[in-house]
């Protein structure tokens, strides 16, 4: 017998589920991706590097920013040239103010609902009406911050390779900081809310990657490490990490010596436990919960923690440059580009780990492109864990419930995963979504 | 009650995003709007007899193209949600390759899935209401739900986006020398990237008395070449030339 999920609801994305069964037993599971392709790499070459950021950010428009941030970070890098420190902490304010964004988003719009047995948020309109007040003003404060800074909350305009576009003053910056006061506050009763969902006991068999620099819970910068003791430079992502095409599927996926691996939030505070700060920390004590762990159903609750973390971390940040009466202004001068120039970028996407790598010659163009997104990171360990969850679930009615309840888990952003590709016919009856 | 549904094709869902951040305003929304159908976040979804269907992006498969002629019948009005719907968007740009190249390049050889090139949604369908915007402003969203609650006609605004520069005093990026698309393009966006210190880059496309040849004229004297000023226009795919 074959159950199959057309089209997984309350994720990003188009994507389809099918479980083959054998009397009792679940004998595979196979997560499909039916995305129409848009060619962003492809795309991409042949067009003025500096123009990057703006056409790579239209990837994703829940993670826009990092998207910019990030073609940002390796255009310049492909240039020979590095940010100074203002430019870095105007970038740090946009990708705090941006991940908040995002996890409010999936955890309250996308994966809420299936903890408290709703059909969707709409539902929860009636019982659930001061938590739904909370989550949309924390949304609308941190898409306010990303506006303050990015010029619009979703696809910001002011990120290109060199600059913000956008003088910031101080006034603008204790515009941010009275909206993240709030913000601090109020992510600590969302965190409580979401530490205290019953999630399953399951552990995955895989390891876990994302980006360490010993000292901090880095987003921006840092060396891939694994909880099982890998670790590698940025630079060496496109040998260590393997993408293969396994038959009969059609879709690529990323291994790590030969496994898939897990990337987000879970790994992000299992690599770099020690550095959650302590209004954080001190929540995931009081409910039990610690890092590292290898449960995938706590990433909700690692989400909801790097809220927490990430929104004292903005805190402190905004006000040390209030205090030194920081002022940006664009500058003028523009990157000069030589043949051969190569820059890779790594950073922390609210998902886990993204990548944009390019080539641009002396002309400013880019000759190649390279995205991997972290739901293409995800994609073979999403199914992996699918396979060794779901037999303890066992054939019935729950099944369907618990399988869309890992899925969304992982928070996957199916637009995102531009060059993972679909694994059912495009004709096929089962891909059919909505109708 | 108005019975809405609304549907993603090839884009970014940048623009439910931006539906989304409408924030406490849903709730008052959904006490005139009853939403039937909306896959990112509903469970169930029903797409029978639809007063509204909002389009986010554009078909890229023979899939989605069958889906969207199916589900134009079954709605009384639709709209365009945002530029991929309403001209393809960015990854029109796709269309500068061929698509030998570009399966090439982006796959390896392997096409997965036989794509069609994006195009507007009017290309294949009737629209009857664009909302531009990269995303769609939702400004905008609030009009027209108005409209259609209270059976009044929705207005686009016919300006460009030098209006919304001179309405908020912002300095003339073009008298810099920078080569802003705002002269050509479609108001209503609050000039968000002037505003920011960002050329206007094009995403709400031309609007009707657009003077392109003008704009054209300057940018050439000014040594651009033409095919550097045909990459400036074709960036989102709304530019008419």
């Amino acid at each position: 017998m074959r159950i199959e999920i057309p089209h997984v609801t309350k994720v990003e994305g188009h994507g389809n589920l099918i479980i083959e069964v054998e009397g009792d037993t679940i004998r595979d599971v196979r997560f499909g991706i039916h995305e129409g392709p848009r060619y962003f790499e492809a795309l991409l070459v042949g067009r003025k590097a500096m123009e990057v950021p703006e056409l790579a950010g239209r990837i994703c428009g829940i993670c826009t920013v990092i998207h910019t941030i990030c073609a940002a970070k390796a255009v310049e890098r492909a240039a020979g040239w590095t940010p100074d420190e203002k430019l870095e902490r105007l970038r740090d304010l946009l990708t705090y103010s941006s991940h908040i964004q995002s996890h409010v988003l999936h955890l309250y719009f996308l994966a809420l609902p299936d903890y408290l047995g709703k059909g969707s948020v709409l539902e929860m309109v009636e019982e659930y009406g001061d938590e739904l007040k909370r989550a949309f003003a924390l949304k609308k404060a941190s898409n306010e911050m990303t506006e303050l800074i990015g010029g619009r909350m979703v696809h910001p305009c002011t990120v290109i390779p060199g600059a913000i576009t956008k003088e910031i003053t101080v006034e603008t910056l204790k515009a941010y900081e009275r909206r993240m006061e709030m913000v601090a506050r109020e992510t600590e009763a969302m965190a409580r809310l979401f530490l205290g969902l019953q999630y399953p006991e399951h552990e995955t068999r895989n390891d876990l990657l994302a980006l360490r620099d010993g000292k901090s819970i880095p987003l921006l910068d840092g060396e891939i490490t694994s909880l099982d003791g890998l670790s590698f430079p940025q630079g060496e992502y496109i040998s260590r990490i393997e993408e293969r095409v396994v038959p009969p599927h059609t879709a690529k996926r990323s291994y790590v010596n030969g496994r898939p691996f897990f990337v987000g939030a879970l790994a992000r505070l299992g690599i770099n436990s020690g550095f959650l700060r302590e209004e954080a920390r001190a929540l995931a004590e009081e409910f039990g919960i610690e890092f590292p762990s290898r449960n995938t159903f706590l990433n909700n609750a690692a989400q909801a923690l790097e809220c927490v973390h990430y929104a004292h971390v903005a805190l402190d940040l905004v006000r040390e440059m209030i205090d030194s009466r920081f002022e940006y202004i664009p500058p003028s001068e523009e990157l000069k580009f030589r043949d051969g120039g190569e820059g890779v970028a790594v950073v922390e996407a609210p998902r886990g780990l993204l990548v944009h790598h390019y080539r641009v010659d002396r002309r400013g163009r880019v000759r190649y492109a390279n995205i991997i997104t972290p739901t293409a990171f995800n994609f073979a360990q999403i199914e992996d864990d699918l396979r060794t969850y779901l037999p303890s679930v066992g054939v019935g009615d729950a099944l369907k419930l618990e399988a869309e309840k890992l899925i969304r888990a992982y928070d996957p952003c199916i637009s995102c995963s531009a060059h993972v590709v679909r694994v059912k016919d495009a004709s096929d009856e089962g891909g059919r979504e909505g109708a | 009650m108005i019975r809405a549904g609304l549907i993603s094709f090839s884009s970014c869902a940048g623009c439910f995003v931006e539906f989304l951040n409408m924030e406490e305003d849903l709730l008052d929304l959904v006490k005139i709007v009853d939403v039937r159908a909306f896959p990112i976040a509903l469970e169930e979804n029903d797409f029978e007899n639809l007063d509204v269907l909002f389009v986010e992006g554009c078909p890229t498969t023979p899939y989605q193209l069958e889906e969207l002629l199916h589900l134009r019948e079954k709605a009384r009005y639709l709209v365009a949600l945002g530029t991929c719907a309403c001209y393809g968007g960015v990854f029109t740009l796709i269309k500068n390759h061929t698509f030998k190249d570009a399966v090439d390049m982006q796959y390896g050889g392997t096409p997965p899935v036989v794509s069609i090139p994006p195009q507007g949604l009017s290309y294949y369908v009737k629209v009857d209401y664009h909302l531009y915007g990269c995303p769609f402003e939702l400004s905008e969203l609030r009009a027209l739900v108005t409209a259609l609650a209270m059976g009044k006609p929705y207005r686009q605004p016919e300006y460009d986006v030098c209006a919304e520069c001179v309405l908020r005093d912002n300095d003339c990026l073009l008298n810099k020398g920078v080569p802003c698309m705002g002269p050509v393009i479609r108001g209503g966006c609050r000039a968000r990237c002037p505003s920011s210190g960002q050329a206007c880059t094009g995403c709400r496309g031309t609007y009707s008395d657009a003077n392109i040849d003008s704009h054209r004229a300057i940018l050439l004297e000014w040594g651009l070449t033409p095919e550097e000023i045909d990459e400036l226009y074709a960036k989102y795919g709304g530019v008419e030339r």
